[in-house]
């Protein structure tokens, strides 16, 4: 029933943000390709945030889109917590799915790896594996950084780990 | 190409960072809005009802418009539930709010979980009463079903209205109904007109159903009418079976009910109760001088009342009623019956519809009145019959005891045990105890408890002396008795058992007797034999033991006559077995006979009865004696008599004397009355019994001179001298020459001997 129900949410996400169609790697000739589709997803996903009143990330990437950095953020008792994340395509994309670095929460979490990596290992990669090359950078925010900021954020935020 | 991709890419780029950037239009997302009204209800400003989904406030005011507004387009009248589901709020809320409008406006109630609007019951009422016009009556029921609403509430709201909205009336004690003026008038009339045309009882309940479903308001009308006599009759009974019977009809039972009873004598409640008497007895008692059949018992009980015929009276008994007129008719009858020696059952003259409990009361009440001169017997409760009628029947018997007692006679062997037995020298009975069935105990095998009642029962010794169980007699008696009912004839088989058993025990035994002819049984000789030699030994006593008396006349009398007789009985004691020719009472044996009998006898016995004969022709009755015990200790007789002890003596003494006085009162022969007053005298004096022969008598007198009063003597010397002188009289009755004066004579001495005689008897008697 849980699996269903998840199926069905994340399908209304993913319709948000479309899936990508070309597999390529930063070093395949079909790069800017993926990457016109991965730009195009991601400004489609914020639009309709911007429309829902959602908006919960910013990000940008160098010219040949091999390094992401952005910020995402997190509301909770009327205070915005915003955080620094970044994250590196690694050359064996799509089929393995970039690591998100938030190190600014480096040894607060145990739900992080060393440099600031966040864990996506139970609930994302196996997600990425099952849906690669459909799934882009906008799935790695979507299903990757969200329901890890969801969890993590409040429990940080009550062990007072993080101010405002 | 490639160029023309990255030059794409950056535009992209160009985008995204142109999209994230743009100004985000103000909005507050639902969670926001969810918190800011929270916050404002925190702070009182704002008082608010959330809808069952969460997804729509409302205030107080809105619910209170929006109950009313749905209410209204139902009609005035919804559901609290169709409030919830219709408008989306907690029940709760429902509930609180409409509580609070009931009580803020008077136009708004709760009832039975409907919120209504008094509009609703306005035009609610208006449609009953053009239905209770149309209809003429509304079940109060009905339009509860209908409209779902409480009894009470109805019947308040009707009465409210009545004589306003409503038009109709509600009894006060029948609020079942709402009914109209014109539909009562038209029922009462239909009720009147059926109720004056009938002309027997009639149904209330088919009255019912030809007029109107409602009982209560019928009876209230049929009250009415009744009380003001627009009707006349009565209702009876109750429930069901409730009736009204028109008053004429009452008079007219009345009066065929008198004139049957008048008419029969009697009357069945049965027949009371088909013909619509409901309680017969008590209607009876009303309208009857009666009495119970207890309260005559109790009457007749204490003393012989006689009926009074002449006031007709009615006697209750279970299940009719009879005039004491026909009573005393039946008595009559049966009393006629009973003393011309028969029989008769009660309920062949009873009336047929008395039952079996009536014949008996009635049966009771005439055998306490039957006079005592005749005697009765009851039987199976109903039958009476005469004691005369019961003497006769064994006799009607008397075919198959013949049958019967022929056959014993020809084929029993043992005529003479069975002889003995009738003539009660043995029991009929052998004594048989017969143990009840052992009670079982609770426990297993060993432990059974034998707890035994011992019970006496008797059986005949011999089965031929039984002659018929009670089964059997009952099985002969409609031979005999015509018309007889199955309990009478078990009660009077049982009854008659016993007399029959006796009348073929007699017959049985006048049958024994002429085919034996007399013979004596061996038992019988030896009895008689015992008591001959005790009066022997009483007798040889008294002469042993007499004082002036010359023995030699009385030891020669007794050889001749007790000790002759002793050796008879024994002798024929002996060959009784084993001789062929018939033997006669050996009391009467000759010596001759006696002689011939003792020759047959075998050589052991034959020396010593020989011996004992010859000593009956002597003078001395020791001889007698001494081979009496010789032959008491021989083997070969085994017999052995022993004389009787003081005790018995005294006995036998006493029976003799007894036996002498009644042959003294029937006795006749003057010598002998002498004789036998003289040995009386003697006993009396001397305690001593002589067994005298008439020779001895002077010498008695001799004796008794000296030791009775003078007065005494003198009456029994003058009796003597007199039959002495009649004697000399007889003797020389040749030298009378005229045959007159002798007789002359000879009365005068039998007068003179008369007188005499009796003045012995009188002085035995009564000295």
């Amino acid at each position: 029933m849980a699996t269903s129900t998840s199926k069905v949410w994340d399908k209304q996400l993913v319709g948000s943000a479309p899936v990508m169609t070309i597999n390529a790697s930063p070093r395949d000739e079909k790069w800017p390709a993926r990457l016109k589709e991965e730009y195009t997803s991601l400004i489609q996903y914020i639009s309709k945030n911007k429309e829902n009143g959602n908006d919960w990330f910013k990000i940008e990437s160098d010219k040949e889109g091999k390094k992401w950095i952005g910020k995402c953020w997190h509301t909770q008792n009327y205070t915005k917590y915003e955080f620094s994340f970044e994250f590196s395509i690694p050359s064996a994309y799509p089929n393995s799915a970039p690591e998100i670095l938030i190190p600014e929460l480096e040894g607060k979490t145990a739900k992080m790896y060393k440099g600031g990596k966040i864990c996506l290992t139970d609930h994302f990669y196996p997600l990425w594996a099952r849906n690669t090359p459909k799934y882009g950078i906008s799935h790695l925010l979507i299903f990757g950084l969200s329901p890890w900021i969801a969890v993590e954020i409040p429990d940080l935020l009550e062990k007072g780990l993080i101010s405002k | 190409m490639a160029t023309n991709e990255w030059t794409d890419v950056h535009a992209l780029q160009d985008m995204l960072h142109q999209v994230q950037n743009a100004p985000e239009p103000p909005r507050l997302s639902e969670q926001n809005c969810v918190e800011i009204i929270q916050k404002i209800i925190k702070l009182n400003l704002i008082e608010l009802i959330h809808t069952l989904d969460g997804k729509e406030y409302l205030t107080h005011e809105q619910l209170f418009k929006e109950i009313r507004e749905e209410t209204l387009a139902q009609g005035g009248r919804v559901s609290l539930l169709s409030l919830q589901t219709n408008l989306n709020v907690d029940i709760g809320y429902i509930q609180k709010f409409t509580s609070d409008l009931s009580k803020q406006d008077n136009q708004w109630l709760i009832i039975q979980g409907d919120f209504i609007n008094r509009r609703y019951l306005d035009k609610w009422s208006e449609e009953l009463n053009d239905n209770l016009q149309e209809a003429g009556i509304l079940s109060i029921t009905d339009i509860c079903t209908h409209h779902n609403f409480t009894k009470d509430f109805v019947l308040n709201q009707i009465q409210q209205r009545l004589g306003h909205s409503i038009q109709g009336h509600i009894e006060h004690h029948n609020a079942d109904v709402v009914f109209t003026d014109g539909y009562l008038e038209r029922q009462k009339s239909s009720i009147r007109g059926i109720l004056n045309a009938t002309t027997q009882p009639l149904k209330v309940q088919t009255i019912l159903k030809r007029t109107m479903k409602e009982e209560k308001l019928f009876h209230s009308i049929l009250t009415q009418l009744l009380t003001s006599g627009e009707i006349k009759g009565t209702i009876r009974g109750s429930l069901d079976k409730e009736l009204f019977i028109p008053n004429f009809y009452i008079e007219a039972q009345e009066k065929w009910i008198d004139s049957s009873i008048q008419a029969n004598g009697y009357t069945d409640y049965e027949r009371l109760l088909k013909s619509g008497i409901p309680d017969p007895i008590s209607y009876v008692q009303k309208n009857y001088d009666t009495i119970t059949y207890f309260q005559l018992r109790k009457q007749f009980g204490k003393n012989a009342v006689q009926l009074d015929v002449e006031n007709f009276k009615l006697i209750l008994l279970d299940s009719c009623c009879i005039s004491n007129q026909l009573l005393s008719q039946i008595e009559a009858n049966i009393e006629n019956t009973l003393t011309s020696g028969e029989w008769v059952d009660i309920v062949s003259i009873a009336p047929p519809v008395f039952n079996q409990q009536d014949c008996i009361m009635l049966l009771q009440l005439i055998a306490s009145q039957i006079s005592n001169n005749v005697q009765f017997k009851l039987f199976s409760e109903t039958a009476v019959v005469s004691e005369l009628f019961l003497e006769n029947l064994p006799s009607k018997f008397d075919d198959v005891i013949e049958a019967k007692v022929q056959r014993i006679t020809a084929s029993c062997s043992y005529l003479n045990e069975l002889f003995q037995v009738l003539t009660g020298r043995v029991s009929k009975f052998k004594v048989v105890y017969s143990a009840s069935k052992p009670k079982k105990g609770k426990g297993k095998g060993k432990r059974k408890v034998h707890e035994q009642e011992d019970e006496l029962s008797n059986q005949y010794v011999y089965p031929e002396l039984e002659f018929m169980n009670s089964i059997e007699i009952s099985r002969y008696l409609p031979r005999y008795i015509q018309e007889i009912s199955p309990d009478f004839r078990e009660e009077l088989a049982a009854y008659l058992e016993q007399p029959l058993t006796s009348h073929f025990h007699s017959m049985l035994l006048d049958s024994i007797k002429s085919k034996t002819k007399g013979q004596l049984s061996s038992t019988d000789i030896y009895n008689q034999l015992t008591m001959c030699w005790y009066h022997l030994a009483i007798f040889k006593q008294a002469i042993d033991e007499a004082i002036g008396i010359p023995g030699e006349i009385f030891t020669r009398y007794l050889l001749s006559s007790i000790c002759s007789e002793i050796t008879n009985l024994l002798l024929y004691l002996l060959i009784k077995d084993f001789c062929n020719e018939p033997i006669n009472d050996p009391k009467t044996f000759t010596e001759a006979k006696r002689m011939k009998l003792i020759s047959l006898l075998n050589e052991k016995q034959k020396p010593l009865m020989v011996q004992l004969s010859k000593s009956l022709h002597g003078k001395e009755i020791d001889i007698f004696f001494l081979t009496m015990d010789k032959i008491f200790e021989h083997k070969a007789f085994s017999i052995k008599l022993d004389y009787p002890n003081t005790k018995k003596r005294k006995s036998i003494i006493s029976g003799l004397i007894d036996t002498f006085e009644e042959q003294l009162k029937e006795e006749k022969d003057f010598a002998t009355i002498l004789h036998l007053a003289t040995v009386i005298s003697y006993t009396k004096v001397t305690g001593l019994v002589l067994h005298s022969p008439g020779k001895g008598v002077p010498h008695i007198l001799d004796f008794l001179a000296n030791n009775i009063p003078e007065e005494k003597i003198r009456v029994l010397k003058k009796c003597q001298s007199l039959i002495i002188k009649k004697m000399i009289h007889m003797r020389e009755n040749d030298k009378w020459d005229n045959v007159q004066d002798f007789e002359q004579e000879t009365q005068r001495l039998n007068q003179e001997l008369i007188v005499s005689t009796e003045e012995v008897i009188s002085m035995i008697f009564w000295h």
